[in-house]
């Protein structure tokens, strides 16, 4: 049976919603603060001050799971020339660094979104044989899976849906939003349906038995 | 194994979810409060806060805000919100003090609306035998099957709202959850003539006319 952890889910769906571009991943290559995360990979003498500002730094793993770990907020403020970003509002504990303080900085969507979808699309696609992964667990910790690539095609068809909703972006970019959850809704389906072996009933119209 | 059994404020959430995937805040814990203005300004209990330096005052006006733990009224609208102190400011009143529970923000579409389609769904989809339903009452269909028919409800609500090319956007996606609704009712083996009923009615050019008004 196919295993993996959340953490590893999460990031690679969230590197094929945004591209590598602008999803990252690092380690904190100083100690910070409630408020502030310090790593020397977001050094750059080319980035402007509001390059991260909006994002979502998500804390994903510490030394023995304990806080900030899970703990999402949003940029406030980047400083190019530390590699500093500040949050508002705080962590609930300083970040440490090294090993003890990984992060992601997730562009758009608020990481509980993906930690969603992978949920749903683990039980949804399953007909709920599969148990959604608790929110208390460790990001680290192996779940039973069906299917790495077809469970990230039920998650990627789950964020850019609900993503295809947002009012405030231009009509051609939310039909682009929905072609693309149409094909990984296709691609899901067959996937669960060829490879997995999860059936669907066909529905039968009355009249045409 | 029996199919897991559901409640009003699963439902409405696992909407809420699908519905506003690109909104920041759809759940949450409150840290104070009262019964007209929610704080949430830690994050503690849950990660989510409502207090950001990013988000402008004007951010969260006109949602709705539903208090399920308090007595009706349970819905109240915001209209301030301070972004320092993580607050909304709540009109009208609800039917108690809100601090410290859980709440849900309801972007666009009013919570007693949800409501009223997970009643209306979960009464076609158990053929009638779910008449009332109140906050706590166990539902013997999935919640992922009663989201499907409630995101084709709201899609289609949504659709109303807009003109051009975004309306038929929502048409399109209403008309695939319809269709998930009546697979998932098929596989927890509801009623199947319901389903073949709803087969012929969906496919209907005039029901297809009629879905539009």
């Amino acid at each position: 049976m196919p295993t993996s952890t959340r953490i590893a889910i999460r990031q690679a769906i969230a590197a094929k919603l945004y591209g590598s571009d602008t999803f990252l991943t690092g380690t904190a290559t100083a100690a910070g603060s409630t408020t502030t995360m310090v790593d020397t990979k977001l050094v750059s003498t080319v980035a402007g001050a509001n390059q991260y500002v909006g994002y979502w730094l998500y804390c994903d793993t510490t030394t023995a799971s304990a806080a900030p770990e899970g703990e999402a907020r949003m940029v406030s403020q980047y400083a190019p020339s530390t590699g500093t970003l500040t949050v508002d509002p705080a962590f609930t504990v300083a970040v440490g660094t090294g090993t003890a303080a990984t992060y992601e900085l997730h562009p758009v969507l608020h990481p509980d979104r993906l930690n969603e979808a992978i949920n749903w699309a683990l039980e949804f696609g399953s007909n709920e044989a599969y148990a959604a992964i608790a929110q208390a667990d460790d990001d680290t910790t192996t779940n039973a899976i069906y299917d790495l690539d077809i469970l990230m095609e039920g998650a990627l068809y789950y964020l850019k849906q609900g993503w295809s909703h947002d009012q405030r972006l231009d009509p051609e970019r939310r039909a682009e939003l929905t072609e693309q959850w149409q094909q990984h809704y296709e691609n899901w389906k067959r996937g669960l349906a060829e490879l997995v072996g999860y059936r669907r009933p066909t529905l039968v119209a009355e009249g045409s038995q | 194994m029996a199919w897991a059994t559901a409640n009003l404020q699963q439902v409405r959430v696992e909407v809420l979810r699908r519905l506003y995937a690109y909104r920041d805040n759809i759940t949450g814990t409150g840290s104070g409060g009262g019964s007209v203005s929610l704080i949430e300004d830690t994050g503690t209990t849950d990660g989510v806060t409502l207090e950001s330096a990013v988000y402008s005052n004007n951010d969260f006006i006109g949602a709705w805000a539903y208090v399920p733990s308090v007595a009706a009224p349970k819905v109240s609208r915001v209209t301030q919100y301070d972004r320092d102190a993580g607050t909304l400011t709540l009109s009208p009143a609800l039917g108690a003090t809100a601090a410290s529970v859980a709440y849900e923000i309801h972007w666009l579409i009013p919570p007693d609306r949800l409501n009223d389609w997970i009643l209306q769904r979960s009464r076609e989809g158990s053929s009638g035998a779910m008449v009332t339903i109140a906050e706590a009452t166990a539902i013997n269909i999935s919640k992922f099957t009663l989201a499907e028919g409630v995101l084709a409800d709201a899609l289609r609500w949504l659709a109303k709202r807009e003109s051009g090319p975004g309306r038929q956007l929502m048409e399109q996606e209403a008309a695939h959850h319809e269709q998930l609704w009546l697979e998932r009712l098929a596989l927890e083996g509801l009623n199947p003539l319901v389903n073949r009923l709803n087969v012929k009615r969906e496919q209907t050019e005039a029901a297809s006319v009629l879905r539009r008004f």
